[in-house]
């Protein structure tokens, strides 16, 4: 009797102490909000940003965690906002209240993004937009607001040195262009930076076109384009759009460089057209071709999961999560206010967070929470392939002039 | 720019032949039948998802699969007459329930099929055939002309056959039709497999030249009702000829308009016919039977 209670009270020893070792060896883990807008009129395929997300996490957590913070690994919390404001703000409400995250990130359409910058603001908890374009985002004056993505004056301002790029290797000149933009907040906004802007890079605009996005004809107003006769086009879209604008110019005979942001241009949908979309332009700040830190890893991971090629959202959102826990380990603090102070002032030079490349190789806020950061690539549709062709230090291979029209 | 109206006039003309099979498709079911669907554009969208996928997977051509994607197109409102239709006649209960067919429509294809778009390389041929100036793509006159016989054939089909005559007996009245021996089943069925005809003709057509994504049905439905009513329900005449119109008003509107103002002038155009001639263009019969 006495040896079984000598055993029993040895065992019971031994879970005490595994129990305690466990309880320091797993600190809690650092709760994320991550929030898309996977459903409604402008549901993103979920898949691209989500794969960035996890992808992060994985690489954090098996990396050991959030040094900072003893090894805490990071938990994502995902909410759908069905591209809805107030869904949008009841769910950064409940991730704030019930989960207690520390902070939030996703992509944004205007109206959604307001919603969650509102609730981020009274919660005081950071926000990190990691897709979404339009300049306003980060120009409300909300202070826990950061974004790591491309805004509309870096587009725009890449389209402008990009074609200033292509005319120099093409020798043709581009400076008469047809802005052709899609007429809800984004294209509005968008056309309205470039349309500032293309003086200052000796542009003229000679035609410039709005269309309301899913027209399924848009010759006519390709027409307006060929009328003015534009020798470049800066267009802001979507791919259902693209698809039918690169199979307009090819029933007018339009052979005219034509670019547009990432998500316009660098669709599987634009490769699936096959011919008439070679030469195509896209300005973007990723590419799958690129050799920047955890770019082979993440396209291979994800062409091996979905089986096809990922996009510069899937590293934007996987970027997001590194700077997110680069931030925190510099804090080592739990304090959303202290993330968001971190946030403000970080300077990260090396590690997976610069997997976007960069102006300087690093990635910095500004005021406003707009990371001047991304350096915008200039990528052409060679082959069926996106490839990375400007600025040149970034470049995979060379522009191909396939026989663009100046004068006609 | 007497050219561009021109080319924009053939290009609306192009776009107006797959209205106005769109139109037809819908006049069978809801201008002849009195059937609601809302959910007519996306089962667009189930047809152009089953061309995409039999030129994709099983590598066939467009005429082929076009013909495949009448099955599932089909099937679809079988099961909307036998689940939903079949609840009541009651034209409010339709339209609600099949306002709900197309949330769950639209919501499944995000999960199932996500929410990018989906398009293929031209099929048959992307050369351009000039005429004086005025451009065309091969494939594009082929599909107008191969649409425009569809619409022509099936005004004759419900003008001359029996099965016209069936249909639009039991259209007038349907009691008296059944008393006459009509089997309204089997002529639901055969409208059911017409209209999905149209469907597929159309997704046929449009793939190619467009994209597909689970959202694709929401315009083509308001512009396939705004061609019935604006033609005339149950006229089939009308609503393709409205099909028409609408593809010319767009493309021409799109020479000056911005944005959506082509889109715009449609509805102006809509709303002045059907404020002064509520029965459409060629309508005889009021609304709401």
């Amino acid at each position: 009797m006495k040896r079984l209670a000598k055993v029993l009270a040895a065992l019971l020893l031994l879970v005490a102490q595994s129990a305690v070792k466990g309880g320091a060896a797993e600190p809690p883990a650092v709760a994320i909000g991550v929030i898309l807008p996977t459903s409604g009129s402008h549901a993103v395929s979920a898949d691209y940003y989500v794969a960035g997300y996890n992808m992060a996490a994985q690489d954090i957590n098996a990396a050991g965690g959030i040094k900072g913070l003893g090894g805490a690994k990071i938990r994502l919390i995902y909410g759908d906002s069905q591209s809805d404001s107030a869904r949008s703000a009841q769910l950064a409400e409940r991730m704030a209240e019930q989960d207690h995250v520390i902070a939030f990130t996703g992509s944004s359409t205007s109206t959604t993004a307001v919603a969650v910058q509102a609730v981020a603001e009274k919660s005081k908890i950071p926000f990190l937009i990691a897709s979404g374009i339009t300049d306003s985002l980060t120009s409300r004056g909300f202070t826990f607001t950061f974004r790591n993505h491309y805004n509309t004056t870096l587009a725009a301002t890449g389209d402008f040195e990009f074609y200033d790029y292509v005319s120099k290797v093409t020798k043709k000149p581009f400076k008469r262009i047809a802005l052709l933009w899609e007429n809800s907040v984004y294209g509005t906004e968008s056309s309205a930076v470039a349309r500032t802007l293309a003086p200052k890079y000796g542009y003229e605009i000679v035609a410039d076109v709005s269309f309301k996005s899913g027209t399924p004809d848009l010759t006519s107003q390709l027409l307006q384009v060929r009328n003015a006769h534009a020798q470049a086009i800066i267009a802001w879209d979507y791919a259902t759009d693209a698809v039918v604008i690169l199979k307009g110019m090819n029933t007018l005979g339009l052979h005219l460089p034509y670019i547009a942001a990432g998500v316009g241009t660098l669709d599987q949908s634009v490769v699936d057209l096959g011919q008439i979309a070679e030469g195509a332009f896209g300005i973007a700040q990723w590419n799958t071709d690129l050799s920047t830190p955890g770019t082979a890893s993440l396209r291979d991971r994800f062409e091996q999961a979905y089986h096809r090629a990922p996009n510069d959202n899937t590293s934007s959102a996987y970027q997001a999560l590194w700077i997110l826990a680069d931030a925190l380990n510099e804090t080592r603090s739990l304090d959303p206010v202290a993330l968001r102070n971190e946030l403000a002032r970080i300077h990260i030079k090396k590690g997976p967070a610069l997997i976007n490349p960069s102006r300087n190789n690093e990635v910095v806020f500004d005021a406003s929470g707009q990371s001047p950061s991304p350096q915008m690539l200039g990528i052409q549709l060679q082959h069926g392939k996106f490839v990375t062709v400007w600025p040149e230090r970034f470049a995979k291979g060379h522009v191909e002039d396939p026989g663009f029209q100046t004068n006609y | 720019m007497f050219l561009s109206v021109i080319q924009a006039t053939v290009n609306g003309l192009l776009l107006g032949t797959m209205y106005a099979l769109l139109a037809v498709g819908l006049d069978l079911i809801f201008g002849i039948l009195g059937i609601v669907n809302f959910a007519y554009g996306d089962f667009l969208m189930i047809a152009m998802f089953a061309v995409y996928f039999a030129l994709v997977g099983l590598h066939t051509n467009l005429v082929v699969a076009g013909l495949l994607a009448i099955v599932p197109t089909c099937l679809f409102g079988i099961l909307l007459w036998k689940g939903i239709i079949g609840i009541g006649k009651d034209q409010e209960r339709q339209m609600l329930a099949t306002l709900g067919l197309s949330t769950i429509l639209i919501n499944v294809g995000n999960l199932v099929l996500t929410p990018d778009p989906h398009t293929v390389s031209s099929t048959l041929t992307s050369s351009t055939l000039s005429f004086g100036g005025i451009h065309v793509v091969g494939e594009v006159l082929l599909g107008g002309l191969i649409m425009g016989a569809l619409v022509v054939a099936i005004m004759l089909i419900v003008r001359r056959t029996i099965y016209g005559i069936r249909l639009r007996a039991l259209a007038a009245n349907e009691v008296a039709a059944r008393l006459y021996g009509i089997d309204d089943r089997s002529i639901l069925l055969l409208t059911i497999l017409l209209s999905s005809l149209c469907l597929a003709a159309v997704a046929a057509v449009l793939l190619p030249n467009y994209s597909v994504s689970p959202t694709v049905g929401l315009d083509f439905t308001l512009i396939a009702y705004m061609a019935v009513i604006l033609g005339g329900m149950g006229t089939i005449v009308g609503p393709a000829l409205a099909g028409m119109l609408i593809g010319v008003v767009q493309t021409v509107g799109g020479l000056w308009l911005q944005g959506s103002l082509p889109q715009t002038l449609v509805a102006l155009c809509f709303l002045l016919v059907v404020s002064f001639h509520p029965t459409g263009l060629f309508g005889r019969r009021t609304f709401g039977r």
